[in-house]
């Protein structure tokens, strides 16, 4: 009996340890990515710049970011609507509008409202969000590139799934197709413009595709990141309407 | 005029952002009034400042024409206040704000309740009463002289607010009470005048948020924003002169909203002592004193392919049977609201609410056009049916069909 069990556990623990360190490395290159599109984990402010194409109109918000539980984000341009705020605080969600005057609680489906989605210009961070695992890796005229696959932990996230595709030379966003929890794919975005931002080279743009109309398309310009200490009552929703 | 000045002067030495909007509705009335149109204008104009990390100031003028009063009775006068036009300050405060501490003193729209668009529970800010379109409720309202504070803990907030002068909501054309009666006279309102620091108002109220649901309780005592009538003279087939009076009332509520799966569902509670409501005797009209219970429960959508839905169940009820009143003793309401976005420039909005006692119904429709970032376009209507012996069908008087322009400045 124990000659049968004995190669039985060494094989678990082997298969367990190697299971382990594939998740562990796909996570790894997820968070090496995280920080070419933000500044990570850490409390940071940073804004948005959000355009649609075939139109002059802009979009300006401003993010504060203290930890992927607690994120808050406030539009400054155009003029109309101005001052609407988003407060994400783990599972619950308030809009603050100027016109209603108070901060309501909205759905967390809500997230993913609009072509541009709340969590898209909030949420940079994946590796807290998603469990990854490496799909595949392919040569391409460009370079060597890692397909990856990312699940949301839970709901709270702004999508189901994620197919994320990095370049292997220094795990640098490259795209990533989103998924809503149902599995139909939502739309397409491409990471471009790498500049020095506080001591690394990051993707300073975010152009999004919807899967199927492709011509709706927004460009999304993160810019002005500060790490800040900030208060932890602005993450309060009594706070919005000040 | 002084004080917009001086404030002006003041902004001015610091940097400060320029922003409003000028907007210009036109309506035909699909009733017999006394004009078949009729316009509703306004221009607001703010400026904002961070003057330092701590203190930061609002300063917003206002002006506003609205017809509707003249509408519906073009022999209508009033004293102490026009309702037909109106400069007036709009949000114009000083804040101070540090960790955990606000305090707003000036001019501000103070708006309790979970519930939104159909909210009994945003009885503290006057209202001009003569926008029945309720996605304008939101604008319609008049901003209050109040010192307000608020200390937040966690996820709990205490807010204590004080009121020094108490100011108004300016009330629905009376026309549309009297319906045949006082035809010939002409109609004068004489609106109550009130003054700084001699009455004073006041309220508190405590938040919180408790595993996914806000909760919150509140109490506030005032001088009803919603007027009662007293004839004060009467000469038949020459003049009615009517006085506007304002109960002092304390009113005491309930808040909370959840979400449920991918729902949202608020609730409002509140009861309004020592109201006072008109009914309408052989002779006039009298006022009787009442308590007055409202409740509302409300379950909104996320946006599923463009479409959000808004459901509403409101009921308001008063304590006593009054015979003729101006309203029935019990109002239960459904509402539904459906908005579609066709494309990110094209909304249409559909509003149904229905009084299920008095089988009464409304619809409003919009469907608006985000023209660029600074100018919206909309095309609407609004259209209310009932039994015309109903005192509910008073509404049908505001029928209309209109088109709507918006312009935001930024500087």
């Amino acid at each position: 009996m124990k000659n049968f069990l004995k190669p039985l556990i060494i094989g678990s623990i082997f298969a367990f340890s190697f299971n382990a360190l594939a998740e562990m490395s796909a996570l790894e290159m997820v968070k090496k990515a995280d920080l070419k599109r933000g500044l990570g984990n850490i409390p940071h402010t940073f804004n948005v710049e959000v355009t649609n194409k075939n139109s002059d109109r802009k979009e300006v918000y401003k993010v504060s970011f203290k930890d992927i539980n607690n994120t808050l984000s406030e539009q400054t341009e155009p003029e109309k609507n101005k001052g609407r705020k988003m407060l994400m605080k783990d599972y619950d969600i308030w809009l603050f509008t100027p016109n209603i005057k108070k901060a309501i609680r909205i759905s967390l489906e809500q997230k993913l409202t609009g072509e541009v989605s709340n969590g898209d210009i909030s949420k940079t961070n994946y590796a807290e969000d998603y469990d990854a695992k490496v799909l595949e890796t392919k040569d391409t005229p460009q370079g060597k590139i890692i397909k990856l696959e990312l699940l949301a932990k839970n709901k709270k996230v702004t999508y189901g799934k994620i197919e994320y595709y990095l370049s292997a030379k220094d795990y640098a966003p490259l795209e990533a197709v989103f998924f809503a929890i149902s599995g139909k794919p939502l739309k397409r975005a491409r990471f471009t413009d790498f500049k020095p931002v506080l001591g690394e080279t990051r993707a300073s743009k975010m152009i999004i595709q919807d899967y199927i109309e492709k011509e709706k398309e927004s460009v999304l310009v993160f810019k002005d990141y500060k790490k800040e200490k900030l208060d932890e009552n602005i993450f309060n929703k009594e706070s919005l309407e000040f | 005029m002084l004080k917009f000045l001086f404030l002006f002067i003041f902004n001015n030495i610091y940097a400060s952002k320029y922003g409003g909007y000028f907007s210009v509705k036109e309506k035909k009335y699909l009733e017999d009034n006394s004009s078949s149109s009729g316009s509703v204008g306004n221009f607001r104009i703010y400026e904002e400042t961070n003057i330092s990390k701590t203190f930061f100031s609002k300063l917003e003028g206002r002006v506003e024409y609205n017809s509707t009063a003249l509408d519906f009775n073009d022999k209508y006068r009033t004293k102490n206040r026009d309702d037909l036009f109106d400069l007036y300050f709009g949000e114009t405060y000083l804040r101070y704000k540090r960790s955990g501490f606000i305090l707003q003193g000036g001019y501000q729209e103070i708006v309790w309740g979970e519930s939104f668009g159909f909210n009994y529970a945003d009885f503290i800010t006057p209202k001009n009463l003569n926008s029945t379109f309720l996605s304008e409720a939101d604008d319609s309202r008049r901003p209050i002289p109040s010192l307000q504070s608020k200390i937040l803990i966690g996820d709990t907030s205490f807010q204590l607010i004080y009121g020094p002068k108490s100011e108004f909501s300016i009330n629905y054309p009376l026309a549309m009470f009297f319906r045949d009666t006082f035809k010939t006279e002409t109609l004068t309102v004489e609106k109550e005048k009130t003054e700084w620091f001699k009455e004073h108002e006041g309220g508190a109220k405590i938040t919180t948020t408790i595993v996914g649901m806000d909760l919150s309780a509140y109490a506030y005592s005032y001088r009803d924003r919603v007027p009662y009538l007293e004839i004060k003279s009467w000469t038949p087939g020459s003049e009615l002169i009517i006085q506007e009076k304002h109960a002092r009332v304390t009113s005491v509520g309930f808040s909370f909203s959840t979400t449920v799966s991918d729902f949202v569902l608020r609730g409002d509670f509140l009861k309004h002592k020592n109201k006072k409501v008109n009914g309408q005797t052989a002779t006039g009209i009298e006022s009787y004193k009442v308590s007055e219970n409202n409740f509302v429960l409300s379950l909104d959508t996320p946006t599923y392919s463009g479409y959000s839905f808004f459901v509403i169940a409101a009921m308001s009820e008063l304590d006593t049977e009054i015979s003729n009143a101006f309203r029935t003793r019990v109002q239960k309401i459904g509402s539904l609201k459906v908005t579609k976005e066709f494309t990110n420039k094209i909304k249409g909005e559909f509003v149904y609410f229905n009084d299920l006692d008095q089988k009464n119904s409304g619809l409003q429709l919009e469907n608006s056009w985000n023209l660029n970032d600074q100018i919206d376009v909309a095309l609407g209507g609004e259209f209310y049916f009932g039994k015309n012996t109903n005192i509910s069908s008073k509404f049908k008087k505001f029928n209309n069909v209109f088109v709507k322009f918006k312009n935001f400045f930024s500087f």
